[in-house]
């Protein structure tokens, strides 16, 4: 770990104002309300999962704290000031993994560093240092055609990596990937966040994954979307997949399912 | 027709560029044959014709017309690559102002433009920019639109990729828009080479004191059948290589830019 | 509603569905009225000579006296739409036998592609010349150029048409032991239908362009003749009324052929 980073990280535990800090956010596209009011707090290097049935909003709030969707309503605080624009210490990574056709890996994961101004010697060894901590060491020429999806997932996490972010937005970057190499990615996420200390807000469809993962499982209910439960998970960390057969695992699994399964239930006979 | 070989190849008989050249033999041939048949002054042999290209090619004042008109023709073309490409990817960032914008562009472009030149006329006189000018816009026009269509086609996962990354327009342009509408832009440039080259042509044809089109119309009036088939040959020549190495250029661009759906 | 700053960066902003209160469509036609109104203006002003430009009111009114005349409507525009559709329809019916040859001989395929392929990047007004020589100063060169323009974009969607009919099709085809014509009628035409009519749709935008712009060179008969005479006989009116008409003409005739294309369209849901 690099000392910026270790600085980065002692200076984040001293301060106590959460990282975001979200509070009365609604969304409306035109007559239809899509989200909200919630209120949303991530304390820094917190891990947060959304959970919810599809459409309900998550992604809508996710976008809305990375400064991506002007809210309705509400105010969005992150580090402590009102977002004005998307922040140099934000990272996205998006669920079709963002990757530029049109370059090789490595060119890929300098991308943000190349938009910042940094000089191309200095963007490209930190590129392969990336590259190498998400483990594509051997393919930085090769280009994202010829990768598999846990390939390109693994890159665009090496270039939001490349912002050292205090915040990482993800918005069910596992969901286009196959069980597998989910499993897989999941725990390369584990590492990648403690090795940089970022708080987290992390979208997904696997209650699983949410678990696995979080500090914290915020379940949404159906559109419009507003937090019907908060599940603390307590597990120690470091986490592995052994984790999810524990009991208090088990517990949280199943009080969130019973939580979606209603809601999802109602959801799909107010369609008919 | 060589029969099958022990390994399974799809190739079987001619390579590719047989037939097309066979049909061209036999387009030939058909021709000299109904020609030596009519013999006809108003029906040349191919030789005939390509002699007195020959002869024309010789003649100082003939190759000054060509001179003319291929200089004309290059900087009205790189004008209007230049030109339509820059505002279409402009435009084409805002879904508003291009569906504002489109309706009447795409109106002009479906009038035969060379009814309009003789407001060109009018207001330019006779010469370079008259010509010049018409043949920037027939190719401008087309360049234009292709480009809109293509901007908007960016991915949107690019475009918010870009937001994410607090890209600017102008960083959004060269490192996104761009690469991205690079296949299309080079389809493009092969397209509009063809356009402002007919504008050109007739502009020079309707009212022209040199140049290729207007060289057409002389041996019109002169009635030397022999000059305009010669003539209309080097048309096709001058027109066909440029074409030929754009489509070469524009294979390159799609191997290297083109998104291949994994 | 309470107008907040956006944070967000304006590509990525919805699309407005109004600016200044008025929709994309109203401002088209502001875009357009401006216009109008500049080159009014500008004619008026006296700051251009009459043998150059003219309000656009007049050129308004002329393009109607023209309808009302007689000579115009029969020598002009009924000449110019009869040698459209007889291009048109020749083009209409070689391209899609010719594309219906290429996509049933794969040596037909290879020979007649690659020609396809670069026809419209070559001149082919410049035949326009030898066509005269050898046919005279009446219809038949425009005729003839008109088709030969037309017939390849026809040839080249025709030919996408007939060769998208998916395998299954066919395999049904040859399983119900159908013959080639009623292949052709029951199977590929329907099929090809959609791509056959935008080529078509395509095929008639260029028999009208070719048509036009033929008879302006040539300047004997037509729409495109009356421009071509009004501008050598300084007659600034009667050329701006035809350069009206005929956009007007090419315009309303696209539209027209828009719209009837979609409700023939079975891909459009």
């Amino acid at each position: 770990m690099s000392t910026q980073t270790q600085e980065r990280r002692e200076r984040m535990a001293t301060v106590t104002t959460p990282i975001v800090s979200a509070r009365g956010v609604e969304q409306h596209f035109g007559p239809v309300h899509a989200l909200g009011p919630v209120d949303l707090t991530i304390e820094r290097g917190e891990f947060v999962s959304i959970v919810g049935p599809s459409g309900c909003g998550k992604s809508t709030l996710l976008e809305i704290v990375g400064a991506l969707q002007d809210p309705v309503r509400g105010a969005v605080e992150v580090d402590g000031a009102p977002l004005d624009g998307p922040r140099r210490r934000t990272a996205i990574v998006f669920q079709e993994s963002a990757t530029l056709p049109w370059r090789t890996v490595l060119d890929n994961v300098a991308f943000a560093l190349e938009v910042r101004g940094v000089g191309k010697k200095e963007r490209r060894e930190r590129a392969r240092e990336l590259v190498e901590v998400v483990g594509l060491g051997g393919f930085e020429d090769h280009y994202p055609a010829q990768l598999s999806g846990g390939m390109r997932q693994r890159v665009a996490m090496a270039r939001a990596m490349s912002m050292e972010p205090d915040l990482i937005l993800a918005d069910e970057p596992f969901g286009a990937l196959d069980e597998q190499t989910r499993m897989l990615m999941a725990e390369e996420l584990l590492r990648v966040v403690a090795t940089i200390g970022c708080g987290v807000l992390f979208i997904t469809h696997s209650i699983q994954e949410a678990v696995l993962l979080s500090d914290r499982v915020l379940v949404m209910g159906r559109r419009p979307g507003t937090f019907v439960d908060e599940v603390a998970i307590d597990l120690p960390r470091p986490r592995a997949h052994a984790a999810l057969s524990e009991p208090a695992a088990t517990a949280s699994q199943e009080r969130i399912w019973a939580q979606i399964r209603s809601e999802a239930e109602v959801a799909m006979r107010s369609e008919r | 027709m060589s029969a099958g070989t022990a390994s399974r190849t799809p190739r079987r008989g001619a390579p590719a560029w047989v037939p097309p050249l066979v049909l061209a033999a036999v387009v030939v041939a058909a021709w000299t044959v109904t020609a030596a048949l009519a013999d006809s002054a108003v029906y040349p042999l191919p030789t005939e014709a390509l002699a007195s290209l020959r002869s024309d090619l010789g003649n100082s004042r003939f190759l000054e017309s060509v001179a003319d008109t291929a200089r004309v023709l290059l900087l009205s073309y790189a004008a209007a690559i230049a030109i339509g490409s820059i505002a279409g990817m402009l435009l084409g960032l805002s879904a508003f102002w291009s569906a504002a914008v489109l309706p009447v562009v795409y109106a002009l472009n479906s009038v035969p433009k060379i009814v309009l030149y003789p407001i060109f006329l009018l207001f330019l006189g006779i010469g370079d920019l008259s010509r010049g000018s018409f043949a920037f816009v027939s190719g401008v026009l087309p360049m234009f639109l292709i480009m809109v269509e293509a901007t908007a086609g960016v991915s949107r996962l690019h475009l918010r990729l870009a937001a994410s990354l607090g890209m600017s327009r102008w960083s959004l342009m060269r490192r996104i828009v761009v690469p991205s509408v690079l296949p299309s832009l080079a389809a493009a440039m092969r397209l509009c080479f063809g356009l402002t080259l007919i504008g050109l042509l007739l502009a020079e044809m309707f009212s022209g004191s040199s140049g290729l089109g207007y060289e057409l119309l002389r041996n019109l009036s002169l009635a030397r059948v022999e000059n305009i088939l010669g003539q209309v040959v080097l048309i096709g020549v001058l027109a066909l290589v440029p074409t030929l190495a754009l489509q070469q250029f524009e294979l390159r661009i799609r191997n290297r830019y083109e998104e291949v759906s994994a | 509603m309470r107008r907040r700053p956006s944070v967000v960066p304006s590509y990525v902003r919805p699309t407005p569905r109004r600016v200044a209160g008025l929709p994309a469509a109203a401002w088209t036609l502001v875009l357009v009225a401006a216009a109008v109104v500049a080159v009014e203006l500008y004619a008026r002003s006296g700051a251009v000579s009459r043998l150059d430009l003219i309000p656009v009111s007049e050129m308004a009114t002329r393009s109607l006296e023209l309808l009302g005349n007689r000579d115009f409507v029969v020598d002009a525009l009924l000449r110019s739409m009869v040698l459209i559709c007889a291009s048109f329809a020749a083009s209409a019916v070689v391209g899609v036998g010719v594309a219906y040859l290429m996509a049933r001989s794969r040596w037909v395929h290879r020979a007649v592609k690659p020609y396809v392929n670069v026809f419209y990047a070559l001149p082919i007004f410049a035949l326009y010349p030898v066509m005269v020589v050898m046919f005279g100063t009446g219809v038949v060169p425009i005729v003839l150029l008109a088709t030969l323009f037309s017939v390849v974009i026809v040839i080249s969607n025709a030919l996408v048409g007939f060769e998208s009919t998916p395998v299954i099709v066919t395999k049904l085809a040859r399983s119900l032991e159908m013959t080639r014509s009623q292949q052709l009628r029951k199977i590929l035409l329907p099929a090809a239908l959609p791509d056959i009519l935008a080529g078509l749709k395509l095929g008639l935008a260029y028999a009208i362009i070719a048509v036009l712009a033929t008879e302006f060179i040539l300047a004997t008969t037509g729409l495109g003749q009356v421009v071509n005479r009004a501008y050598n006989n300084f007659n600034t009116v009667d050329m701006y009324a035809g350069i009206l008409f005929v956009s007007a003409f090419a315009l309303l005739a696209n539209l027209a052929l828009g719209a009837a294309l979609r409700t023939f369209d079975w891909r459009r849901r």
